[in-house]
């Protein structure tokens, strides 16, 4: 009873998407979560979604998630379901503010646009006539991309949550892997703090900030480092802008939904605070409302509801980590970096793919368990 | 400053107060443009013991006390929230959003007497305009003149909804009916006994169902209720009124609580969430302190002492200062001697739980 053909551990967006996309090819699959689904990153991420990276893989992977979203999107909206997952396509806008910005942009937007990216860099004038609400400080045009767009991370959680309870995979929340066994380099099973025992021959590591700690259960380091990034949620106001808004001088990212009105932001700090700090600083309130006023002056009188603090799953290079690690059947699936949420849809399907050994247009090769970290994605 | 109090009720008020007395620079800072929390809409006279404001309107009780806050010195913010509590690198900072404009304000000390919100009930059309909490309606006719309806439906018979049903009828809205989940009433005798002379209907094991109505409430169905809280079959009722007040209970508004990361528990007894503290009201992080409703639901007069307990142990940790066992002793005896009766049973089993730990 207690044996499944798959076994997945953390039930952030990525656990979720893999636990459907497996479940959905006939997999009996279980999904073992230590608090609830969406306690980690995922709940606090704030739901921006692109296709505007620097390197093939990653563009070529957000366009396939972009597909999935939009069709999540229809399928939810249909009877039979109490909601959609709010997805918008309103666009993410990369303000540049120097000349030096500018052509980084140009010559990431050409790879963007070898990958069939509908991507362009736009000068000031045409900004503003996209974000009328811009103020017209000192920044010069941006790279824009239409498609791009924004999701309800709850939303889409709980349309992955019906979809593996209707595909008949078991969810265990409030449960926590605390060991996993081994045999002969070949994965076993894993033992719970309710000390009860699941074995599978495949057991993914989708622990997200937590993914390092899973897999030291076995001896293996993973390069995935937790790091503090803080966030907060406005009332909800007329609608003021359609793209997300993206600024690095200083930086600041921002969007408002598109169903519900509340402005919703971060920025990263200079010298985010590394581990498993979950409070917020004293600065990033007072700071966060000076950089986006900088941007958009009308957001003055605009109350701010609440603001936590998360974590970025950061890597070396900027990517994800994905791949079976030296213990045979025991995959890593985590590393999303800041970007980990749009990722979640096509990442899931395409680990599913490969483990169903069905074949993908995508390659994840880009993402590799065993590459050398020598680059870095341009655009975090 | 040495000490930043957080609310400006019975529990803020006597722990701004108290820590002033004790030579500490203290900052009381409140949302509302008038000092007292609860106490600014209780025009009624207390009763009970002479030491604890027998006879005294509760409204008066608020202008004493912050004419004495005043008069010592202590520091206040009115139509000011305290909106973040910040613990970095060993110092603690309280962000304060004004009427003008977000300041952090550095601190040795914090006490959080926030006070508690009142509770909502599930039942059908409940969002109808026309629907209030009891402290709602009690804040609109005595503090601000104005009346919520002609017709009220009180729900719940504790001594919220006895005394605001009693000055309900004072000020001429007529009071249709109390209803009671319990099937005895809830309040104490002394303002069961002023409802039953006055003629209102008090229906114990009783529920309300469905509020009736299109633009606002003109009605509610209630019905008849087993010990479980089934209803009973062809109980229903229809009442006509235009108000519907819920005087069902408060919950501890522990929102800062728990953004200052306060070890939190659940305690029915205490009405819900609160921070875990010790008997001189220190939470888990250093420094700070909670006091009043918000460390379960009581009264002003527990509020008040436990206030004083938190200004004075609040000073004696983070200025070391001695004088405050005194007051600390005083004040912890007759906080135990008021709870000791069978009223007091809630708060003291609620805060032995927590204590436990
Ligand atoms: C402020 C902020 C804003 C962000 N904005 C965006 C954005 O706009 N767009 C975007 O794409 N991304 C964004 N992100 C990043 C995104 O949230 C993450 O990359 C993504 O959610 C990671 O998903 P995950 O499934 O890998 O990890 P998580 O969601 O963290 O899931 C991991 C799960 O594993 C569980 N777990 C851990 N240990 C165990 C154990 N021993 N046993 C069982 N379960 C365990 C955890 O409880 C957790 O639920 C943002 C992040 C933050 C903090
Ligand atoms: C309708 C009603 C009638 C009552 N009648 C009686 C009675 O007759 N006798 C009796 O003994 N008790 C009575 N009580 C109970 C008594 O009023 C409360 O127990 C007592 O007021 C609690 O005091 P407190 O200081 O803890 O909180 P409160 O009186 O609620 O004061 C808290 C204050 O803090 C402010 N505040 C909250 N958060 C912030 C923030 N972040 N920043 C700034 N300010 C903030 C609030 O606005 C409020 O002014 C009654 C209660 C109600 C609701």
């Amino acid at each position: 009873m207690n044996t499944f053909d798959c076994i997945i551990i953390g039930g952030g967006i990525l656990g979720c998407a893999l636990t459907y996309e497996l479940g959905k090819r006939g997999k009996k699959v279980l999904l073992i979560e230590k608090d609830y689904p969406g306690a980690g990153s995922t709940g606090r991420c704030i739901g921006g979604i692109r296709q505007q990276f620097s390197t093939p893989g990653s563009i070529k992977i957000m366009m396939r998630s972009v597909e999935i979203f939009k069709e999540m999107h229809e399928v939810s909206t249909k009877d039979g379901y109490t909601s959609g997952i709010d997805w918008h396509q309103g666009g993410y806008l990369f303000l540049a503010c120097s000349e030096k910005e500018k052509s980084q942009y140009l010559s990431i937007i050409k790879t963007q646009q070898e990958c069939g990216l509908p991507v362009k860099y736009i000068e000031k004038e045409e900004a503003l006539k996209i974000v009328p609400s811009l103020n017209e400080f000192d920044f010069i045009g941006g790279a824009y991309c239409n498609t791009d767009g924004q999701a309800n991370p709850f939303q889409v959680l709980k349309f992955y949550l019906d979809g593996i309870e209707k595909n008949g995979g078991t969810v265990l929340s409030n449960t926590k892997v605390v060991k996993i066994n081994t045999n002969n380099n070949i994965i076993d099973s894993v033992i719970t703090n309710t000390g009860d025992k699941f074995a599978a021959p495949i057991i993914i590591n989708t622990a997200g900030p937590w993914a390092k700690e899973i897999a030291q259960l076995v001896g293996i380091e993973l390069p995935i480092e937790a790091e503090r990034h803080e966030a907060l949620i406005t009332e909800p106001t007329k609608k003021l802008f359609e793209p997300m808004i993206v600024c690095y001088s200083p930086s600041c990212y921002f969007q408002q939904f598109n169903h519900t009105g509340q402005i919703i932001g971060c920025y990263t700090p200079e010298d985010p605070a590394k581990g498993f700090e979950r409070n917020s600083s004293s600065e990033f309130l007072p700071e966060f409302s000076n950089r986006i006023l900088k941007l958009i002056p009308a957001l003055k009188d605009l109350k701010v509801v609440r603001s936590w603090a998360g974590w970025y799953e950061i890597t070396p290079d900027g990517s994800p980590i994905i791949g079976e690690t030296e213990i045979k059947g025991f995959w890593v699936v985590a590393g999303g970096c800041g970007h980990g949420f749009m990722f979640g849809p096509a990442i899931g399907e395409c680990v599913a793919k490969l483990i169903c050994k069905e074949d993908s247009e995508i390659s994840l090769d880009e993402f590799s368990i065993n590459r050398k970290f020598k680059s870095k994605e341009a655009m975090k | 400053m040495d000490i930043i109090v957080i609310g400006g009720g019975p529990a803020g008020l006597s722990a701004a107060i108290t820590a002033k007395d004790l030579g500490a620079d203290v900052l009381l800072v409140d949302e509302n443009h008038k000092i007292g929390g609860q106490l600014v809409k209780q025009t009624h006279k207390f009763f009970g013991a002479k030491q604890h404001w027998c006879g005294v309107r509760g409204i008066n009780i608020a202008n004493i006390l912050f004419e004495q806050a005043q008069q010592k010195g202590v520091n206040v913010l009115l139509e000011s929230s305290a909106v973040g509590i910040y613990n970095e690198n060993n110092i603690k900072k309280v962000g304060i959003i004004t009427s003008e404009k977000y300041m952090l304000v550095e601190t040795k000390g914090i006490i959080i007497a926030a006070g508690a919100e009142e509770n909502m009930l599930n039942f059908e059309n409940n969002d109808l305009p026309g629907i209030y909490g009891a402290g709602a309606v009690q804040t609109l006719v005595n503090v601000y003149g104005i009346m919520p309806g002609k017709k009220v439906l009180m729900v719940g018979s504790g001594n919220i909804g006895l005394i605001v049903s009693y000055q309900l009828m004072q000020a001429g809205i007529n009071v249709v009916g109390i209803i009671e989940g319990m099937p005895e009433i809830g309040g104490y005798l002394v303002h069961a006994s002023k409802i039953r002379r006055l003629g209102i209907p008090v229906y114990v094991s009783h529920t309300i169902k469905t509020a009736i109505g299109n633009e606002s409430v003109e009605g509610a169905i209630i019905t008849k209720i087993d010990k479980n809280w089934q209803s009973i079959p062809d109980s229903e009722k229809q009442i006509d009124c235009d108000v519907i007040c819920l005087a069902v209970g408060l919950t501890p508004s522990t929102e800062l609580l728990s953004q200052a990361d306060c070890e939190m528990k659940y305690v029915p007894e205490l009405g819900g969430y609160t921070a875990c503290h010790n008997e001189l009201l220190r939470t888990s992080i250093p420094g700070v302190y909670i006091a009043g409703d918000i460390s379960g639901i009581e009264e002003a007069v527990t509020a008040m002492l436990e206030g004083k307990i938190a200004g004075a142990a609040c000073v004696q940790e983070t200025l070391e200062n001695k004088k405050a066992d005194t007051i600390l002793s005083q004040a912890s005896y007759e906080l135990a001697e008021f709870r000791a009766g069978p009223f007091g049973e809630k708060a003291r089993t609620g805060k032995n739980k927590l204590q436990k730990q």
